[in-house]
């Protein structure tokens, strides 16, 4: 299993930088999400790491071997497309089969090989049949059998799972994650959709116009992001972010939000943070889950946030102008000064929700990040 | 969704295609019939409507001439559909590869295909002449044993034939495929790069199996062209050396308008029919398969 | 990289020899047209001219002997003319509203008729060819310019109305609905609608039909009557004389004077042409 070293790639596409003076490292047997919204580079340095594309400047190690000038099938690696790209005039067997009769593999362990991945990859059935015949799973899992077949020492997934629908997409999800355990190997897999990558990946790498934003394990960048844009991108429903201004007075920090101010007494400054000048221009996020929601007087808790009522929480009395039901809980949106906030609660609920309510911010359950340079604070 | 027209605009399509339906009905199913009906009459300078059976057809048979003919056209069919597939296909491959100067050369490979039948034959014959074409050439360089007089010798003169024709005709099988070859998902290709397939058996293996719609599309068309073969022979070699390049359109057209032996002409033009539709059925039948 | 290099060479080498099979036969013809007598006995054909001259051409264009006349092969070029723009102009104007009223006009049996169009086109001139000749002689139009024409173009109907038909086919339907809301008739629709939209298409059917019709041989032969033959005709009898010497020069430039006009569309044009060539191909 090899470990990926990505040092300094720069690319260009005429005027466009693809990819920005990027660095990227991925331990052995690592599942690491390159996740980021279109033309953020994530395919780029994909296809870079294949040796499909090249690099302007920096290079590319696999297994500390520096492969930057090397052609894709030298550089022991495997790749699943989003369109799956099955040879259509072959059958199942054959796709699987192909690349290592093109290798002059004996044909013993040929039929060794490709059993071995139908049965882990439950297509036995369609070893005979073409690729029109399979339906789309069916078509997604062969190609993913048929990187498998060649044991490579890392596997590069390019959004596999965008071509099918969302339940199909789930069923996907557990496939790939028990391949990942049953395997051990190095993979690296490029997505648009954070679900996917909070709930596959060991270490996620949230990419943004060619630069890694953040690259962290899921949950302690959903808990701690480092910029305002990882912050917005991970997580559903995205956290809320809201304008405000850092203020200093006396020995007290606190912050100036659109619906008032809120004490910062039990928020965890970073370390790397310099000391925030009075009156800087900050942004403000806090997941909806964890607003406190209680309705007028009543004690009674609405959602978990609400553990401790004290002094240290901030509080607000809101009007709801929307509500929006998902299912098992329901977003409640709230007029905050000139923004809106949203707020989770359970749908059950729901139904007894007042038309105002009061809503309690926790410093210690909140993200802050400068405004000019959006990273936290 | 299209609203029911009145009458006059109803009628109005129907009487725009009246004059096609009216002259491909009678000229072309018209004359079928007719050709077809004669065939088994004892029609000879002019067409009698008296019936007679097969005797036209057993004449047919025993003519040396229809024979040889139709032995022609089966190996110039074969050899001419065989060499313009695969000089099309291969010279669809060699465009597909980027090469520099990739219009130019596809511009040199469908040049034939601007040129008349006649054109054709004539150049060719010339260029074949063993006495001032290439063999004249060649041996003037120095290979002073070197031989290319096919076109004079009857056992070779048909395959001089289906050399010029293929000529003519690779330009359209390459058009073909090479729509089909660079219609095919590049992901294809990136997959091969990175299991390390080399192109050549990208395209053995995976493309040209691909391409074998357009392929078919080709075959059907080429097998028209043997066919109508008729300007190209004329032009080349009038039928000879000795009847070697003899072929049935030519001796249709010659007992028709010349020899005054229409029943037998007409014979000879049913069989040539039901040649063709015989040669096509298997075609139509492995195109209509894949789909 | 070695063996990367090597393959390129190859594809190159192979490019270069395809080209040079392909561009052989003409070079003979052009190289030989602009030799003087001189140089035509007794060397080869493919030997490149020394002393190129015009004398040929204008031999071939005003001179040379095709059948019983001997004015040159220009008078096979007016008839070629004569016989093809009409030929075209109808052709293509008939295809287009043939394909118009196939397409876009709910008409009971339209697949079937395209059926027979599609087999019709692939009829063999040869096997039909007496019969054609008695019923163009009835009409009165045997061995004259209308009669060649007519047959030219029933016999390009089935093909052009297949090309025009699947045109129009990809042409959304909506416009004709809302022309007929607007009040429009079936040929006011055609003229002012659709036409404008056609000019693609127009452009191909014409160079495909111009093609076929002056490169044609055998309709030329026989339909035409002799004061009409068209240049492939000619050519042919031009360079069929049994008496004489044989004038490679003349016979070249006659040649390449006959090819010319469907080399020249096809050397300005040929994109269009390729167009045509995978319409009329793909029709199946």
């Amino acid at each position: 299993m090899h470990a990926v070293s990505v040092r300094d790639a720069s690319k260009r596409y005429g005027a466009l930088p693809a990819l920005d003076g990027l660095n990227l490292e991925v331990r052995a047997a690592e599942f690491v999400a390159l996740l980021g919204p279109s033309g953020c580079g994530k395919s780029t340095l994909l296809n870079v790491i294949a040796g499909l594309e090249e690099l302007d400047a920096g290079s590319v190690h696999i297994a500390d071997r520096d492969v930057t000038r090397l052609e894709p099938h030298r550089r022991d690696i495997a790749m699943v497309f989003q369109s799956y790209a099955l040879y259509p005039t072959m059958t199942v067997a054959e796709n699987l089969s192909f690349a290592l009769r093109m290798a002059g593999t004996p044909a013993a362990q040929i039929r060794k090989r490709v059993a071995a991945v139908a049965e882990l990859l439950r297509i036995g059935e369609l070893l005979a049949r073409r690729p029109a015949q399979l339906s789309g799973g069916q078509r997604q899992r062969v190609a993913i059998g048929r990187a498998i077949v060649r044991e490579a020492g890392l596997y590069l997934f390019d959004e596999p799972l965008s071509n099918l629908d969302a339940n199909l997409r789930a069923e996907m999800r557990q496939e790939i994650r028990r391949l990942h355990q049953r395997l051990g190997a190095t993979m690296i897999y490029v997505t648009h959709d954070q679900v996917e990558a909070m709930s596959l990946a060991s270490r996620i790498a949230v990419m943004r116009q060619g630069r890694i934003e953040q690259m962290d394990e899921p949950q302690a960048m959903y808990a701690q992001p480092t910029t305002a844009f990882v912050a917005g991108f991970v997580g559903s429903p995205p956290m809320n972010l809201l304008p405000g201004t850092l203020r200093r007075t006396g020995g007290h920090v606190w912050v100036e939000l659109p619906g008032g101010p809120m004490p910062l007494g039990s928020y965890r400054f970073s370390v790397n943070a310099p000391d925030a000048p009075d009156a800087q221009p900050v942004t403000v996020g806090i997941r909806p889950e964890d607003v406190c929601v209680r309705a007028g007087d009543d004690a009674r808790q609405w959602n978990a946030a609400c553990q401790c009522g004290d002094a240290r929480a901030a509080c607000f009395e809101l009007p709801v102008i929307a509500r929006e039901p998902l299912g098992a809980t329901c977003i409640v949106w709230c007029q905050f000064g000139t923004e809106r906030l949203a707020a989770m609660i359970d749908s059950r609920a729901a139904a007894a929700l007042p038309s105002r309510v009061r809503l309690q911010l926790r410093a210690d359950r909140i993200s802050i990040f400068c405004a000019r340079s959006a990273t936290r604070l | 969704m299209r609203i029911a027209p009145k009458l006059a605009l109803r009628l109005a399509p129907k009487l725009a295609l009246a004059p096609t339906l009216l002259a491909t009905g009678i000229c072309l199913y018209g004359c079928l019939l007719w050709t077809i009906t004669v065939s088994f009459t004892t029609s000879q300078l002019l067409p009698s409507y008296r019936w007679a059976g097969l005797i036209n057809y057993h004449r047919l048979f025993r003519s040396l001439r229809w024979h040889t003919a139709y032995a022609n056209m089966l190996l110039f069919g074969a050899s001419f559909m065989l060499l313009s597939l695969v000089l099309g296909a291969g010279l669809a491959v060699l465009l597909d590869r980027k090469l520099r100067a990739a219009s130019i050369f596809r511009g040199i490979f469908l040049l034939p295909m601007a040129l008349s039948f006649i054109v054709t034959g004539l150049a060719w014959q010339w260029l074949l002449n063993p006495g001032v074409g290439l063999q004249h050439f060649v041996r003037e360089l120095g290979w002073s044993r070197f031989t290319f007089d096919w076109i004079a010798d009857p056992a070779c003169a048909i395959f001089a034939v289906a050399i010029a024709a293929a000529w003519h005709a690779a330009g359209l099988v390459m058009v073909l495929t090479l729509a089909s070859l660079r219609a095919v998902d590049p992901s294809i290709w990136q997959a091969t790069r990175v299991d390390g397939i080399p192109p050549w058996r990208v395209y053995w293996h995976i493309l040209l199996p691909m391409a074998r719609p357009a392929l078919l599309t080709a075959a059907v068309l080429l097998l028209e062209v043997v066919i109508r073969t008729y300007d190209l022979v004329i032009a080349m070699t009038h039928g000879g050396p000795g009847g070697t390049t003899d072929l049935p359109s030519l001796f249709v057209v010659d007992f028709s308008l010349h020899r005054a032996s229409l029943g037998v002409a007409a014979a000879g033009a049913v069989v040539m029919l039901g040649s063709a539709l015989a040669a096509l059925a298997p075609l139509l039948y492995l195109s209509r398969r894949r789909a | 990289m070695n063996r990367r290099r090597f393959a390129r060479l190859g594809l190159y080498a192979f490019a270069i020899s395809a080209a040079l099979f392909f561009l052989a036969p003409l070079y003979v013809v052009l190289c030989t047209a602009f030799k003087p007598p001189s140089e035509l006995r007794g060397a080869s054909l493919l030997a490149l001219p020394l002393a190129p001259t015009w004398q040929a051409w204008s031999r071939a264009w005003s001179h040379a002997c095709t059948g019983l006349a001997c004015d040159g092969i220009r008078v096979g070029f007016w008839n070629s003319v004569r016989i093809t723009l009409p030929a075209v102009l109808l052709s293509v104007s008939l295809g287009a509203v043939n394909g118009f009223a196939l397409s876009m006009w709910r008409l009971r049996g339209a697949s079937v008729l395209l059926g027979l169009l599609l087999v019709g086109a692939f009829i063999p001139y040869q096997i039909i060819l007496y019969p054609l000749v008695t019923l163009v002689a009835a009409a009165g139009l045997f061995g004259t310019l209308p009669g060649v024409i007519c047959v030219h173009v029933i016999f390009s109907l089935p093909i052009l109305t297949l090309l025009f038909r699947n045109f129009y086919a990809s042409l959304p339907p909506e416009i004709v609905s809302a022309a007929r809301v607007d009040g429009g008739s079936f040929w006011s629709i055609f003229w002012h609608v659709i036409r404008p939209l056609s000019s693609g298409m127009i452009i191909v059917a014409v160079i495909l039909q111009f093609t076929g019709v002056w490169n044609d041989y055998l309709f030329g032969l026989v339909f035409a009557g002799r004061e009409h033959l068209p240049m492939t005709v000619q050519l042919n009898n031009l360079v069929d004389r049994t008496y004489g010497e044989n004038d490679y020069s003349v016979d070249m430039a006659a040649t390449v004077l006959t090819a010319l006009p469907p080399l020249l569309i096809y050397l300005l044009a040929g994109r269009y042409f390729v167009r045509g060539i995978t319409a009329a191909a793909v029709k199946g």
